[in-house]
């Protein structure tokens, strides 16, 4: 925390608490996003403030109950800094988001959203978001509005082809602009995320689910062994960086090396062989003759007489 | 002299409460701030004092003074600092919230503390899907821009990798795919386009008067950040039923089926189509248009003879 951001909190922290006497240190940081100790240092700080050198009246005192807080002779802070211009935009923009991802666009924040952007000063259209739609959204929606349990079609990056799970369904999560389903699943008894894209079919059962926890645990994921991997991508396959985790890239004369780590050999080959061409493993050796022979067998089966 | 946190909050106060317009020499002679032995130190601790205020969004102002000393005087008008009104429900604010919540964005975090700070408390917030974004910087400048219509100029890298100055009417700020564009009109293209944020390299600067444009209304920003289409063809591809949904992801139609196949009709470019028939490999196939079908050979035999044998 610099200074700077500080001093920014603190400005939000007066009027905060201006409204609300005696509320607690937490619920004050739950409030700014900073942690206790951060409020507590503000509040230290915060009673040495006022100017009675410049005419502004008394210092700020601070009143302390436990670990409740009274603010006093504060009155020049009273309201709140308008948010920057950029903090209004990025606060738009993630109710925007959250009206385009639900099936009906929730009043309250549709309403909300008018209210902060005439207050703000920002044009009606100055920010959208658009969010492109999943073939299933539709009966997951209907699902996770019921209580039943459901059957999905699934490719695991591991796996060959699809396997069907059985599967209580928490909730869908839109991320980088891809759907998720957080659920649970049944066989394994754990949480788990399921890529929309990957999903190949949806039926609903008639047994009920179990029920949807609070805080969705953090899916568990026991990495294996890592391997490196080294990929030269010509122009055409550029979207490899951005589809794969952590990747070190170099720029060779508009080619890209692409260097990173992955623990599933076979989901980069996938990536690799959607490349059609346009990218080339270096190492390791396994991972090259994967893609080698699938483009061996795939020509093989283009090379028979069609129709069988 | 305390903490730099804490001089700023103080630096705050005394320019809201300041009846007129302040000079660095007010402050000097009413606080030990900026009193250094050397003046020049105490100007320059002073003018980053001052810049952080207004990186903070602290609208303040030069004004000239009339004294001798030639200093220019600042204010900070109340009205312009803080927030007005946004009277909210507490439904409103916990809609919000869960907006937020939704979202990992410390600045939108930030600018809903203000709001909150002036608003009821928010209730218990109801579920929603969980969304995840986070503007670049640039988009604050974009932002301004936008609600100004004040033009823009930045360098930008198109996908093939070629750099150049672009100058734009900003429309309007989209978030797709997990990215931010900015849609407007090029001015030497004359026409509309739409730029990826992460691909502006550097800054964007404001340039000329604002009340530059007028922004069209009804515009279409799915259209306008479309992925540049382009040209469609029709291929026919058949597939091993339990991959079926690789090619009914890419928007195939099934057209017929055998026992152990299942024959799609997929409009796409041409590209795509290479692409998908390269990842089904073995497990299906296109086989309708022959050029289609040339150019998955072709792909498949590049990715063949790249791969084969020691490293490339």
């Amino acid at each position: 925390m610099t200074a700077v951001e500080d001093a920014a909190r603190m400005l939000t922290l007066v009027p905060w608490l201006l409204q609300r006497p005696g509320a607690s240190v937490a619920e004050a940081a739950a409030a700014m996003g900073a942690t206790p100790a951060q409020v507590t240092a503000d509040l230290r700080r915060l009673d040495f403030c006022g100017l009675p050198g410049l005419g502004g009246g008394d210092l700020i005192e601070v009143h302390w109950f436990n670990d409740r807080v009274i603010l006093q002779l504060a009155d020049e802070l009273r309201r709140p800094l308008r948010p920057t211009r950029g903090e209004a935009v990025r606060l738009l923009l993630a109710a925007e988001t959250v009206i385009e991802a639900s099936s009906e666009p929730p009043a309250a924040l549709v309403s909300a959203l008018d209210k902060l952007r005439a207050a703000a000063g920002i044009p009606p259209d100055a920010v959208h978001s658009v969010v492109d739609p999943s073939p299933w959204l539709e009966q997951l929606r209907d699902v996770l509005a019921s209580d039943l349990c459901i059957e999905i079609d699934y490719q695991g990056r591991d796996d060959g082809a699809p396997r069907t799970r059985m599967v209580d369904p928490w909730r869908l999560e839109l991320l980088d602009g891809h759907w998720y389903l957080h659920g649970r699943d049944v066989d394994i008894d754990q949480g788990r995320v399921f890529r929309l894209d990957r999903v190949s079919g949806v039926v609903a059962t008639d047994r009920r689910r179990g029920p949807v926890p609070d805080v969705l645990p953090t899916p568990r994921y026991e990495p294996g062994e890592e391997q490196q991997v080294v990929v030269e991508a010509g122009p055409g396959a550029r979207w490899l960086a951005s589809a794969l985790d952590d990747v070190e890239q170099t720029d060779a004369d508009g080619t890209w090396i692409l260097t990173f780590g992955t623990d599933a050999l076979a989901h980069v080959a996938t990536l690799v062989e959607r490349a059609a061409g346009d990218a080339v493993v270096h190492e390791p050796a396994e991972l090259r003759s994967l893609v080698a022979d699938h483009a061996a067998r795939a020509l093989t089966a283009y090379a028979a007489p069609r129709g069988r | 002299m305390g903490d730099r946190a804490e001089r700023l909050v103080n630096l705050t106060i005394a320019f809201l409460e300041a009846r007129a317009p302040m000079t660095l020499a007010d402050l000097r002679r009413k606080t030990t701030w900026y009193d250094q032995a050397d003046p020049e130190a105490g100007r320059r601790m002073f003018e980053r004092d001052k810049d952080a205020l207004r990186s903070l969004g602290i609208p303040l102002r030069t004004v000239p003074t009339t004294g001798a000393s030639g200093d220019v005087g600042y204010i900070l008008d109340r009205k312009e600092y803080e927030l007005p009104a946004v009277d909210l429900s507490v439904e409103e604010m916990s809609a919000l919230g869960v907006a937020l919540g939704a979202v990992t964005d410390s600045s939108a975090a930030s600018g809903y503390a203000k709001v909150w700070a002036a608003g009821p408390d928010p209730g218990r917030p109801p579920r929603s899907p969980a969304v995840a974004q986070a503007l670049p910087p640039q988009a604050d400048t974009l932002s301004e821009a936008i609600a100004a219509r004040r033009c823009v100029a930045f360098g930008y890298r198109t996908a093939s990798g070629d750099e150049s100055r672009r100058t734009i009417d900003p429309w309007t700020l989209v978030w797709r795919r997990g990215r931010a564009y900015v849609v407007g009109r090029d001015h030497d293209r004359d026409a509309q386009r739409a730029f990826r944020l992460d691909r502006i390299s550097g800054s964007v600067t404001e340039v000329g008067d604002a009340d530059a444009f007028t922004t069209p209304e009804h515009l279409d920003v799915a259209a306008a950040t479309e992925v540049p289409g382009a040209a469609t063809i029709s291929a026919t591809v058949v597939v091993e039923r339990q991959h079926r949904w690789l090619v009914e992801r890419e928007g195939g139609i099934e057209i017929d089926r055998s026992e152990r196949t299942v024959t799609h009709q997929l409009v796409a470019p041409r590209e795509a189509v290479v692409q998908l028939a390269c990842e089904l490999g073995a497990r299906g196939r296109v086989i309708e248009p022959p050029q289609a079908v040339a150019a998955v050979v072709t792909a498949l035999e590049r990715m063949r003879d790249t791969h084969v044998d020691g490293a490339p």
